[in-house]
């Protein structure tokens, strides 16, 4: 009787709640464009209730060649309930499929051709054919919970996108007080700044794409300048010639935002102080997340890192002191690291300025596919910071349950550029590479004895 | 008697036939699946009659590193006497050469048309106007002997036509698979212990439609893989090894191969493997000479830009002996990599196994400018013996070497074992000559023979040089950047110095991460354009291992200071202090090749980057970076000591508002004034190179122009490398730019700035650019130009 009652509920809740949405392309979306196109390699069917939605399978072509992945395509939808996709899979790689981030509760059904699993969470998934530290082709699936309070277009504080094809140049400058929203069907080319502007709100389920811009030619992505109470969401930014997100100021809230690009300096959030960052998707080549402020929280995040850059970056300068961030519950699926550069490793610092980098707390970072460094933490004079010859220092973190699936081909790294900026008080607690506990051995950790005290392992 | 009888009616009937069987041309033809050449077309003419032979082409598979864009070839086979016309399709040439040099062939040229006579077999290769881009090779067979009939059960019969129904063809043992002239079998062969197999006919075997899947071409594993015998036929783009055998004697006779990819190695057979008139054009290693007894006669091989002519050793962990090269001719050799497999005679000895008594005698090798001889022992990607074997008995005996331009080749030859045991020994250059100039010790042959790992090395000349007269060519112009002769993988910090009419350099050197540096080279150069190894100053390999200066080897310097030399360098051990600081060293010497002695092998003077010498009269000061700042001391050189701790002479404090991050200094004196340059990095990828000035080397110390010298922004990086890689981002992108710029004096006290290209990337380069100084200023007048003009 009860399992009926519970049958009952859920089947009521599933008429009520259940639902998919997806969006259809812009006209622009043709094969030969090779920033945009509909993919040859993929197709996606949504399941629910018996009924299928199309996903529109969109491709971009690689766009410098230290790019590992040759392709990215990725299908963009919303949903409530429980949904199943089913890739039809084109290409040649015929390897057993994977899903990333791992998740044992995701059964995967495989036929000749295809794959289906079914979801039940908003997240962000990478489902895979080919194995090995590099892919070439991947599929990535950008599952949306349902929008909330979606803009009326008439509305006057609302800068309205609709379906189809925006360009909007190199400094659409968003006023105070605006929402600009970007529907599922939009595809806006540009980019949007402001400055001194408050209560910005940038969302939706739209692209924003910064293609028309070489590397490093133009500006970031989304460029607020000294805003206060700012919101990011839901929105897919690819082909930054910059980062992806750079905000000043303070309050910022970037949530379930999608972010792929190609360049070396495609960098991915950079926000103010108190700035909460989650749920995004980060497929970037170079810094993911910027811890360059106090007060950061960053989770939840799932974190595709290309060949440079850093998934966690502490920063190269720093004149002020920083404190209080807290990063947990980070999934990257993929470090594409090769290079015994600074910036290579999934937690990073290359301390060159005269503040003091404290009270850091990281927790729950699952790392995989890589074979590089975890932790790269050093004082260092370097080009881009104001270095200080009396100060500046790393202290004060914690790293708690950090698990790698694989080895490190070069040991992780601590230490101070000499005694006046040292790194001290880090405890390392429950790291795991390989399924075994690391205590800071030789050949898993490098830590300098002379310009570093109190690096505890438990 | 009845037999003699027999003998002889078939002697009088083939000599008195109207039809003279031996003089006679085949011709054969040519599937339609075969492209052919739109740039070569082939006449053959004998007794009046003429005929075309078809010219088949192979595009480059393999276009990013294949110096040649395709490669045409002609096979037929003859008797008697022949002449061959070649019509150039595509316009004109100048000249017109017949490779190898040693047959002599003399070509008549008539407009677009050459023509030449042949009167034997001969596998020979056509350039017109030397360039390499579009050879085309001819295949001129004897005739086939014995035809094997289509209906034998023992044999596997391919006649005219393309096949392409299976991917292999199985042998079995006293199997004959049979090529037909005008057949193209497009399939692996492998034959399991298939003794007394054999493999002939004028037809080719092809490995095109199989791309770069590293399989043999033909492969016949197992010990009882005995006897057996390959003639006649053409291998063309192998997808891998074109022939690896394993059991004994193996014979090879006119078999021709060409291929494309990195692992197109040429033959390795088993045990006392006979390889004769052969033609290899191949881009790995040629001839194997891994397994006891294998010879090798009158066989001509095209070397490409990877692999050796002939091979030694990569991993053998057996000892093998009694080797015969002789009566052979190289005629290409395109290296121009610093890789350890890139020498003409060449072992990277990585096994266990004693490798001895190698003869090779009579060899010409021509259009060779990299390195000659490399017989080195260490553990390499293949090979990582516990107990690395050893090298001895090795003979070069008449070997003529001619390069391209008559300049010195590029590369010193190498012998360096990996210890006093596992050493390379016995080796001896019996009438060795390049370019005329016979080989009498391992100085003047530009030997470098390592004193611990080498022994018993000697010399036998008793012939005369026939040195042809020197050219002195006046340089004129050059283009940056120069690259001719110096390290293949890039280099930065140049350092030049001028000396006796010559320039030596030295700089950091860069390798692909497979190997590890080698530490310092000296290169020279008599135009400063085109370079050659002169000397490794310092090798890496023969520091111990505690050393501070095992490891980095970066911004060396070469000076003269009272009659001796003394070397500088930036160094650290990157086992017990990575990623630290750099230190710095000084070695001297009495000769400027060295030996040179490391003054501070204790520790280093101080720690800091770019360290650099002013040496102003019986003053020396160092010049250095440390933290984005500069320092100076005056230093007691020949004691290696600092006379004063190391001073600040730009910071902060002393700049103001004009300081920032600065790297590099370089310090030069000119007329009364000192003159110092500097890099400085810009977030987003701009370098800024400046100039400051002062009446003393410790300051102070002033900018002259807030103009930069020049500049360089990311747009105008190089973004391609030249190198070949172990794997696709093996070139590490720095991600903090510097440039170090130094001022030289050369011939007639002309002054020229050297820099590096662009390194963001790609591989960085030498540049070099006149300078003068007037009104007190750095003038350069063609900043960043790509040709360059000698000032009046």
């Amino acid at each position: 009787m009860k399992q009926i009652f519970f049958l009952i509920f859920i089947l009521s809740i599933m008429s009520v709640n259940a639902e998919v949405v997806t969006y259809a392309s812009t006209h622009n979306m043709v094969a030969g464009n090779k920033f945009l196109h509909p993919s040859n390699e993929y197709k996606v069917e949504l399941w629910q209730d018996g009924k299928m939605h199309q996903a529109f399978v969109y491709s971009m072509d690689a766009l410098h060649y230290t790019n590992n992945c040759k392709t990215t395509a990725w299908v963009n939808f919303s949903f409530s309930g429980n949904v199943t996709v089913k890739v039809f899979n084109f290409t040649k790689h015929r390897q057993s499929a994977k899903l990333l981030p791992r998740n044992p509760g995701i059964h995967l059904m495989e036929d000749t051709n295809t794959v289906s699993f079914c979801i039940s969470k908003a997240g962000q998934y990478s489902i895979e054919f080919q194995s090995g530290k590099r892919i070439e082709h991947p599929l990535l699936i950008f599952a949306n919970e349902l929008e909330k309070n979606v803009p009326d277009p008439e509305d006057s504080s609302v800068i309205y996108f609709g379906p189809g094809l925006h360009e909007i140049g190199s400094r659409y400058i968003v006023p105070p007080g605006k929402k600009v929203y970007l529907h599922g069907s939009a595809y806006v080319k540009g980019q949007f700044f402001s400055e001194n502007s408050h209560n910005i709100t940038i969302c939706g389920r739209g692209i924003l794409s910064g293609e028309d811009y070489p590397a490093r030619t133009a500006d970031h992505m989304i460029h607020l300048r000294n805003g206060v109470n700012i919101l990011i969401e839901g929105i897919t930014i690819i082909h930054g010639p910059r980062f992806m997100i750079v905000a000043s100021g303070s309050g910022h809230h970037i949530n379930n935002v999608k972010m792929m690009g190609w360049w070396f300096s495609t960098d991915g959030v950079s926000t103010g102080e108190d700035a909460l960052i989650e749920n995004c998707f980060f497929k970037v080549n170079d810094d993911a997340i910027k811890l360059y402020q106090n007060n950061t929280t960053a989770r939840r995040c799932v974190i595709w890192q290309m060949e440079n850059g850093a998934p966690l970056q502490l920063g190269w300068n720093g004149t002020n002191d920083y404190s209080n961030c807290h990063v947990y519950d980070i999934e990257v699926i993929r470090v594409e690291h090769e290079w015994d550069n600074e910036n290579e490793s999934v937690i990073c610092a290359i301390h060159g300025g005269k503040g003091h980098k404290t009270n850091f707390l990281f927790e729950d970072i699952r790392i995989d596919n890589s074979n590089w460094r975890i932790f790269h933490l050093i004082t260092k004079p370097n080009r881009w910071g104001q270095w200080d010859a009396e100060s500046g220092s790393i202290s004060n973190m914690v790293f708690r349950n950090i698990e790698m699936y694989g080895e490190q081909k070069i040991p992780s790294l601590i230490m101070g550029h000499d005694k006046k900026h040292p790194v001290f008080k880090l405890r390392f607690e429950n790291i795991i590479i390989n399924g075994k506990k690391t205590f800071g051995e030789r050949n898993n950790f490098i830590v300098d004895a002379e310009t570093t005290w109190d690096i505890e392992f438990k | 008697m009845r037999q003699n009888i027999l003998y002889f009616i078939t002697f009088a009937f083939v000599f008195y036939s109207p039809i003279r069987v031996d003089a006679e041309v085949i011709t054969y033809p040519a599937p339609s699946q075969m492209p052919a050449s739109k740039q070569y077309k082939i006449t053959i003419t004998q007794s009046n009659k003429t005929e075309e032979s078809y010219v088949y082409v192979s595009d480059a598979q393999f276009p990013e590193k294949n110096r040649s864009k395709n490669t045409a070839y002609t096979i037929f086979s003859f008797s008697g006497k022949i002449k061959i016309t070649v019509t150039q399709l595509n316009g004109t040439f100048k000249r017109c050469d017949i490779l190898p040099s040693s047959y002599n062939i003399k070509t008549n040229v008539d407009k677009n048309t050459i023509s030449f006579e042949l009167d034997k077999p001969r596998n020979i290769a056509v350039e017109f106007d030397k360039d390499q881009t579009y050879p085309l090779l001819i295949f001129a067979n004897p005739l086939e002997k014995s035809i094997p009939s289509p209906d034998d059960e023992n044999v596997l019969y391919y006649g005219p036509g393309y096949h392409d129904k299976v991917d292999t063809v199985f042998m079995k043992p006293n199997q004959t698979l049979y090529v037909a002239g005008g057949a193209v079998l497009s399939a692996h062969v492998i034959g399991n212990n298939a003794s007394n197999a054999k493999i002939v006919g004028r037809g080719i075997i092809s490995g095109r439609r199989f791309g770069h899947t590293h399989g043999k071409l033909i492969y016949f594993p197992g010990n009882q893989s005995t006897d057996l015998y390959f003639e006649g036929f053409t291998m063309v783009d192998a997808p891998g090894y074109y022939i690896t055998t394993s059991g004994k004697r193996t014979h090879a006779n006119n078999v021709k191969g060409l291929g494309w990819w990195f692992n197109t190695d040429g033959f390795s057979f088993g045990e006392d493997g006979l390889t004769e008139d052969c033609f290899l054009k191949c881009n790995d290693d040629a001839i194997k000479l891994y397994r006891s007894g294998n010879k090798v006669y009158r066989t001509t091989i095209w070397q490409m830009e990877n692999g050796a002519p002939f091979q030694i050793s990569w991993n053998m962990n057996s000892d093998n002996s009694g080797f015969v090269v002789k009566d052979c001719d190289i005629i290409r050799v395109d290296h121009k990599w610093d890789n350890p497999n890139e020498a003409v005679f060449c072992a990277i000895h990585g096994g266990s196994g004693h490798m001895s008594h190698y003869l090779f005698e009579d060899i010409r090798v021509e259009n060779a400018d990299w390195k000659l001889v490399s017989l080195q022992i260490a553990k390499n990607r293949w090979a990582k013996a516990d107990t690395l074997g050893k090298i001895s008995k090795i003979i070069f005996r008449n070997i003529t070497v001619t390069t391209s331009n008559r300049q010195p080749m590029k590369r010193l030859s190498v012998l360096n074992g990996a210890d006093s045991i596992s050493k390379v020994s016995d080796v001896l250059f019996d009438n060795v000559s390049i370019n005329g100039v016979y080989l009498k010790n391992p100085d003047q042959g530009r030997i470098e023979v390592n004193p611990v790992t080498a022994s018993n090395v000697k010399f036998i000349v008793t012939k005369k040089d026939k040195a042809e007269p020197k050219v002195n060519n006046v340089l004129k112009s050059w283009e940056n950047p120069i690259r001719n002769g110096l390290g293949s993988y890039g280099q930065k910090d140049f350092h030049i110095y001028y000396e006796n009419n010559k320039y030596y350099l030295t700089a950091t050197e860069y390798t692909n991460t497979s190997w590890p540096k080698r530490g310092i080279v000296l290169y020279s150069s008599s135009d400063m354009v085109n370079w050659q190894e002169e000397k490794y100053l310092m090798r890496r390999s023969t520091f111990p291992d505690s050393a501070w200066y095992k490891d980095v080897w970066s911004a060396p310097e070469l000076h003269k200071i009272e009659n001796k030399y003394y070397l500088t360098f930036n160094c650290r051990n990157d086992a017990l202090r990575p990623y630290k600081q750099l230190g710095f060293g000084i070695a001297m010497a009495d000769r400027i090749s060295g030996p040179y002695t490391i003054l501070n092998p204790e520790k280093p003077l101080f720690d800091g980057s770019n360290a650099s010498l002013l040496v102003d009269g019986s003053d020396v000061f160092v010049f250095f970076d440390k933290d984005g700042l500069f320092y100076a001391a005056p230093l007691n050189i020949a004691k290696a000591s600092l006379l004063s701790e190391p001073k600040e002479i730009i910071s902060k404090g002393i700049l103001n508002e004009k300081f920032r991050f600065s790297d590099a200094p370089f310090v030069f004196k000119n007329v009364n004034s000192y003159f110092m340059l500097l890099s400085q990095f810009f977030g987003g990828y701009l370098v800024e190179i400046k100039y400051m000035k002062s009446s003393s080397p410790m300051g102070k110390w002033e900018f002259v122009t807030d103009t930069p010298l020049y500049s360089f922004k990311e747009a105008e990086a190089n973004d391609e490398l030249d190198m070949p890689y172990p794997h696709k981002n093996a070139f590490a992108p720095p991600t903090q730019v510097i440039f170090s710029n130094q001022v030289f004096a050369g011939k007639n006290g002309k002054l020229f700035m050297a820099y590096h290209s662009s390194e963001k990337y790609a591989e960085p380069h030498l540049c070099i650019e006149p300078m003068v100084i007037t009104d007190g200023k750095i003038i350069l007048t063609a900043a960043k130009k790509k040709i360059q003009t000698m000032s009046r």
